[in-house]
């Protein structure tokens, strides 16, 4: 099982919305997909019409390592299920923090199912935190949704060099534009002359658009209510970008 | 829990209508009618997933394939997924782990669609408070397409149901429901097994390395030409596949088939006519000289996904050109192997070859041995086989060269083949023991025998690409990596031969091989 993340320290960059979008792709092309909303707010949970609870809780994942397995609730979409959201989540840290092992309790728990399904996306909550430290540890790859603002670049440089104090060097950087409002020349300037940091940027940027807004009311992915929109077009290549970066690799053909 | 049985079947007397709008009083469902879609089962050609207990099913929905691997019988789900294309191998599930999974069942034969249905369906979402889904129950009214005909077949119709992960509770709700209040029945035959009737379709017992089991007393001629005949068959069901070389396995099978046969012709003048066979064993060896290197090469391109994997990045690049050198040196050899094997001369060769055994000749025809106990004519040859695998194998040194090896090789396929067609006319006490050490042995020159073909086709090519001067660094290095990993794997099998061939040479092993002639069978005729 690959495990991909989306990951900023910045709210509302569109995290949840690609990890929606994304887990949704993936099941389309026949990987079989489990997105874990790892979000107290429960915004991906309710994108699928999920109910926001486990049982148990988050203690009770800690318990019981079959919790998980128990947890796991299909979509309507054949090959994606999700872990839903609990609001016992925002505990993670106090929780954990006294295991042996803190930053690896996440892989820990995703053991018993790792076998059933071919991809893992996790939406995760905008910190720095043990929960994120857990996620660095157990992912292959973080897909960074920018905003093209100078401020959004800056918070990356953030994460950089986090990153270079903390080498974790299994773990791919996959930043790329989210939200890109190719009317304003601010965006338009800082997607057109990208720094040199920003070298391994993903070359798809993610349009801003109404379409995906509606997301929250249609409660489904962009592809299942607006197929062959731009909106789903950009997240398609998006996909395939990704995919051949994190699950293609291994394959000769 | 018991089981769970998700098919069930809809009495004759319930109009689906009804049966639906029976259901709507009392839960929430979201509708969704297609008519006149088409069905497929997909299976291999000998029918591996059904006999394996398993159905494969896929229809193209919204442009893509929705593809369902179930239970036969209860339709359990063991798979259910959507796919951008129609696979044909199980390398070309996407992902890895369904990959493995399939090729545990249908190994590298390819799928084909083996029955299509015209499909009528009402598909009932069960939703709850929020619209989500929580379990899909589908009524089925599918027709069987007759091939060749404008013709259909009714089947029953079929309830399936699709409980979705995370909601058990819902799932027990509606099965309560249909069946104790609805009063449904399990399917007493799976669908597909009620088509396949309908069709008449009997999946065959097909095996490409089937069983033996020759009444020792048999006449030889007659135990050797059972034996022939079934490989004659395998040979004919496979020929066509393995022109059209879409799936390899057919062609691996007709050599199976293909070598046993010219090793029994090989080895008996002492019962065939020899005369009568001349032309025969001609043809055969000429068809085979065409099959052979495909086989070789099919082998060598099924390694690359392994070579990639000890590769870095920049030199897996360099695989490919080799890969499509290999790949069309194949499309080339494949052309000349159909030309050849769709020739009259072939089909010469398989009249006369069935011709042959099926007539049956006087044994006052035959050479001598034509009459006597198979168990005594294929134990001679066993016992003489064994006895040239010693001899060649005790001139084996490190020096020795690979030809030496590539000659044991062959010698030592032979015993295998007797081994395998024969062991069951001799007690189980005495062959075992022969049987194991021939497979360990021949494991290991097999590997020697791969590695050195490739090995050699690997310097050839070096060679080939520095004469057109189309060589670049990095894929020299890549070349050389390669050569050197098939030498050094080369050499290991080398070096682990020693031991296996020891096993073979001990005195109780001698001792064994000597009394498989000693024992004449109950007839008690004939000199050795
Ligand atoms: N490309 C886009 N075009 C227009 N609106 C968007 C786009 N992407 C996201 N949005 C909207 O922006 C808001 C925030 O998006 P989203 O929830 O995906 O961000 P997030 O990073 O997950 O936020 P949080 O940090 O709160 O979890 C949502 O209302 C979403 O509908
Ligand atoms: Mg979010």
């Amino acid at each position: 099982m690959r495990i991909l993340a989306t990951y900023n320290i910045k709210g509302g960059v569109g995290k949840t919305t690609t990890a929606v979008n994304l887990a949704y792709l993936a099941a389309q092309e026949g990987y079989r997909t489990l997105l874990w909303d790892l979000d107290p707010q429960g915004a991906a949970t309710f994108c699928f019409r999920v109910k926001p609870k486990i049982k148990g809780g988050i203690t009770g994942l800690k318990k019981r390592s079959s919790s998980l397995e128990k947890a796991v609730k299909a979509t309507d979409f054949e090959g994606l299920d999700v872990i839903p959201s609990d609001f016992s989540f925002r505990n993670f840290d106090q929780v954990f923090s006294d295991a042996k092992k803190p930053a690896r309790q996440l892989l820990k728990l995703l053991f018993p199912i790792a076998r059933e399904y071919d991809l893992l996306i996790i939406d995760s909550a905008p910190s720095i935190s043990l929960a994120s430290e857990n996620i660095f540890y157990a992912a292959d790859a973080l897909l960074i949704p920018l905003i093209p603002t100078t401020f959004s670049v800056r918070t990356y440089y953030q994460l950089l060099h986090y990153f270079r104090k903390k080498p974790a060097s299994h773990l791919k950087l996959l930043p790329f534009f989210s939200m890109y409002d190719s009317s304003r020349l601010l965006h338009r300037q800082i997607v057109g002359s990208l720094p040199r940091e920003f070298r391994g940027m993903l070359n798809t940027s993610i349009p801003y658009a109404r379409r995906i807004e509606l997301m929250g009311v249609e409660r489904a992915p962009v592809g299942h209510f607006a197929p062959k929109s731009k909106s789903d077009k950009a997240y398609k290549r998006l996909w395939e970008e990704i995919r051949e970066k994190v699950l293609d690799e291994r394959h000769f053909f | 829990m018991p089981a769970d049985q998700l098919i069930y079947q809809l009495p004759a007397t319930l109009a689906p209508k009804e049966f639906k709008s029976w259901l709507e009083d009392d839960h929430v469902f979201e509708f969704e009618h297609s008519k006149d879609f088409t069905r497929i089962y997909l299976d291999t050609f000998d029918w591996r997933l059904f006999r394996s207990g398993s159905v494969l099913e896929i229809i193209l929905e919204k442009g893509h394939y929705l593809l369902t691997w179930r239970k036969l019988g209860t339709g359990v789900i063991l798979d259910q997924r959507t796919m951008k294309s129609l696979p044909r191998f199980a390398s070309e599930f996407i992902a890895p782990g369904l990959q493995h999974r399939m090729r545990d069942v249908i190994g590298r034969r390819s799928l084909m669609p083996q029955i299509s249905l015209k499909s009528d369906t009402r598909k009932l979402y069960l939703l709850d408070g929020e619209e989500k889904q929580q379990l899909r129950l589908e009524i089925r009214m599918d027709r069987v397409v007759v091939p060749n005909s404008t013709g259909y077949l009714m089947l029953p119709t079929f309830v399936y149901l699709f409980p979705y992960r995370g909601y058990r509770g819902a799932y027990q709700k509606i099965l309560q429901r249909i069946t104790a209040s609805g009063g449904l029945l399990p399917a007493q035959k799976d669908p597909l097994t009620e088509a396949m009737d309908y069709l008449q379709i009997e999946p065959e017992d097909y095996n490409n390395r089937p069983e033996f089991e020759l009444n020792p007393d048999r006449e030889a001629i007659d135990g050797l030409k059972e034996v022939l005949e079934a490989f004659r068959v395998i040979m004919e069901k496979n020929i066509q596949g393995a022109c059209q070389a879409e799936d390899p396995e057919y062609l691996h099978d007709f050599l199976i088939a293909a070598r046993r046969t010219q090793c029994l012709l090989n080895r008996y003048p002492d019962v065939f006519p020899e005369e009568a066979l001349k032309l025969i064993k001609q043809d055969f060896e000429w068809a085979e000289q065409f099959a052979s290197p495909i086989r070789d090469l099919d082998i060598y391109l099924s390694l690359f996904d392994e070579f990639a994997s000890r590769l870095d990045q920049a030199h897996r690049a360099s695989l490919r050109p080799l890969y499509e050198y290999l790949r069309d040196q194949k499309a080339a050899k494949q052309w000349q192997m159909r030309t050849a094997l769709e020739s009259t001369r072939y089909k010469r060769l398989m009249e006369n070859w069935k011709r042959f055994l099926d007539h049956k000749q006087a044994l006052q025809d035959l050479p001598e041995a034509a009459g006597r106990p198979i168990r005594e004519v294929a134990g001679i040859r066993i016992a003489d086989l064994y006895r040239e695998i010693l001899s060649l194998g005790r001139e084996l040194d490190e020096e020795s060269s690979a030809e030496a090896l590539v000659a044991l090789h062959q010698t030592s396929k032979k015993l295998g083949y007797h081994l395998e067609l024969f062991h069951s006319l001799f007690p189980k006490k005495k062959i075992a023991w022969l049987v194991e050490a021939q497979l360990s042995l021949q494991e290991n020159l097999n590997s020697f025998h791969d590695l050195n073909l490739q090995h050699d086709a690997l310097l050839k090519y070096r060679q080939k690409m520095q004469q057109e001067q189309r060589t670049m660094p990095v894929w020299l290095e890549t070349m050389d990596l390669l050569v050197e990993d098939r030498e050094s794997e080369c050499r290991k099998a080398r070096l682990e031969f020693p031991e296996r061939f020891k096993k073979l040479t001990r005195k109780k092993m001698r001792k064994q091989v000597r009394s498989l002639l000693e024992d004449r069978g109950t007839r008690g005729r004939g000199t050795a």
